[in-house]
């Protein structure tokens, strides 16, 4: 009688262990595709700055927002526990550091479009991190 | 002659004054996060809207009603006291949501945050309000909405894979985000049923002297407009579905949403794209103030009419400009304008029973239509539309809010 409690018990544990990992698992990956759509964001604005498509104001502002958004998304990776955190948190600090620069140079066309092709290698890795897959396909 | 050219006005101003903040937005997030599967979404928020549209026309060309009126005549002051709380509260964060996306826009074209554009904002709009008639802001703003067919000509340019379109007007399951996918749903609904559509309509109607003899006009101009008008819709999903789909691009932000025109159009997208987004929010937030000064001016019987001078109509003027300031607050404390609309559109779906129930039942009242009481089909239609935005809301707001997925 008492084995077969501590049987029931132990796998209602591994159930709940089990459906914890689940779920840190499945949160690790929201909020690395979330990362991915505003790095993704901060590409796509920085191409259409290179072209001369938009206007400096709103690419200024555009970046500055997806700056604190990734910066966000960085502080609740944090928190997740997963064993692909500490590499994913490099890349997403790299992302978050090129799209602070791309701020700053906004003035000058061939940093801000080198720092851009940057954001395109940095957005495979991280794509990378929750899907090897992506690495093959690219952005 | 007259009537034609009235009925083409009419569908011209109803596709013009069609998008606004709330249905750019939850098109666009449909589309980039569940490609063209919740194309039938749209679909039916525009059938429901064009049943409820004509049906609001139909009541203030035969019986000389507006839906608040007749609500309260029917019901009482009690529940009329209810419907102009629940209303006028989801209303002013429509409003507001509708008054961030101008300040948006202003941000867009001029790089000055979107906070610094509220006052100004707040003078125009009550300004058009103060000098305008009814005229000027339903066919004036709504004609220069027609901006927004960017979104159709960026769609059909775009190439699109019809049969995938076609496939999503039939309602399917989530494949992943389960209850995202749900509460996008219902934001459609509800950005697409706004109460403030079909009472703004009605009053319309009585400002522009309808009779009897303007219910076929009336049917023809509700199901032209809102039918092309939810098009526009879909070209947005569409939009959202080809270019920020594949990048892995969620809009979570208003920053992100000229990416929906400029990979077509280039440097003339983003100014169609801010163009657009000002003049259509421009044009609800007008429409919006005046639909919450004409629910109180109708309720307590007050003097209404935006043709009339503001000197006779002190109560309505005030309120309108009460609205202007509340909205204008809401925007200055710095609220996330994209949030706010995503937040404000499931919160309309939420209380559609308030409004629509009551409605239902005057539009089968003899004492008000005599021969043009509403038929069981449309009764049919608009209850389980109703019904199943009310349910989806009560079960994915909570889920939403407290993180599901």
């Amino acid at each position: 009688m008492n084995a077969s409690r501590h049987r029931v018990i132990l796998l209602l544990l591994l159930c709940v262990v089990g459906q914890s990992c689940a779920s840190s698992s499945q949160k690790f990956t929201k909020e690395v595709q979330e990362a991915i759509s505003w790095v993704a964001s901060a590409r796509m604005i920085g191409e259409a700055y290179v072209n001369g498509t938009i206007p400096k104001g709103y690419t200024k502002k555009a970046l500055a927002s997806f700056d604190s958004e990734l910066r966000s998304s960085g502080q609740r990776l944090q928190s997740i526990s997963d064993q692909r955190r500490a590499g994913t948190l490099v890349i997403l600090n790299q992302a978050e550091q090129t799209v602070a620069q791309m701020q700053t140079a906004l003035d000058d066309s061939v940093s801000f479009a080198q720092l851009n092709l940057r954001l395109v290698d940095q957005q495979r890795a991280l794509a990378a991190t929750t899907n090897p897959q992506a690495v093959l396909r690219g952005p | 002659m007259k009537k034609i050219f009235e009925i083409a006005l009419g569908i011209v101003t109803s596709v013009g004054g069609f998008l606004e903040i709330g249905s750019i937005t939850t098109a666009a997030q449909a589309g980039a996060e569940f490609s063209f599967q919740l194309v039938w979404a749209i679909v039916l928020g525009g059938l429901c809207v064009i049943f409820l549209v004509e049906q609001s026309g139909r009541l203030a060309a035969v019986s000389g009603h507006t839906i608040p009126d007749a609500i309260r005549e029917r019901f009482g002051s009690n529940y009329f006291l209810f419907l102009l709380v629940v209303i006028g509260i989801v209303s002013l964060l429509v409003m507001a949501a509708e008054f961030g996306g101008v300040c948006v826009a202003l941000e867009m074209a001029t790089g000055i945050g979107f906070q610094w554009w509220a006052i100004p904002v707040a003078f125009v709009i009550w300004l058009i309000i103060w000098k305008g008639t009814f005229g000027v802001i339903e066919k004036g703003v709504s004609l220069l909405g027609l901006v927004t067919l960017c979104f159709v000509a960026g769609a059909i340019t775009m190439r699109p894979p019809w049969n995938q379109i076609v496939h999503g007007v039939l309602p399917t399951l989530a494949v992943h985000d389960k209850a995202h996918y749900w509460f996008v749903a219902v934001s459609i609904l509800g950005a697409s049923i706004s109460p403030y559509l079909f009472f703004f309509y009605s009053s319309g109607a009585i400002e522009d002297e309808w009779d009897e003899s303007y219910v076929g006009v009336n049917r023809v101009i509700a199901t032209g407009g809102m039918s092309f008008g939810s098009f526009i819709s879909v070209a947005v999903l569409v939009l959202a579905a080809m270019l920020l789909l594949p990048q892995g691009i969620k809009v979570e932000h208003y920053s992100q949403l000229p990416l929906l025109l400029i990979p077509v159009f280039g440097r003339t997208g983003f100014w169609l794209f801010v163009a657009s987004l000002g003049i259509a929010c421009l044009g609800a937030a007008l429409e919006i103030t005046l639909e919450i000064a004409y629910l109180a001016a109708q309720g307590f019987g007050w003097n209404w009419s935006e043709n009339q001078r503001p000197l006779d109509e002190a109560r309505f003027s005030l309120v309108y400009t009460g609205t202007i300031l509340l909205a204008m607050l809401v925007v200055l404390i710095g609220i996330d304008p994209l949030k706010l609309t995503v937040f404000s559109m499931a919160l309309t779906a939420a209380t559609l029973p308030v409004s629509i129930v009551p409605f239902l039942f005057v539009m089968n009242d003899k004492s008000y239509l005599r021969d043009h009481r509403n038929g069981w089909i449309s009764n049919t239609v608009v209850l389980l539309i109703i019904g199943l935005a009310f349910v989806l809301s009560l079960v994915s707001i909570p889920l939403q809010i407290f993180g599901g997925s």
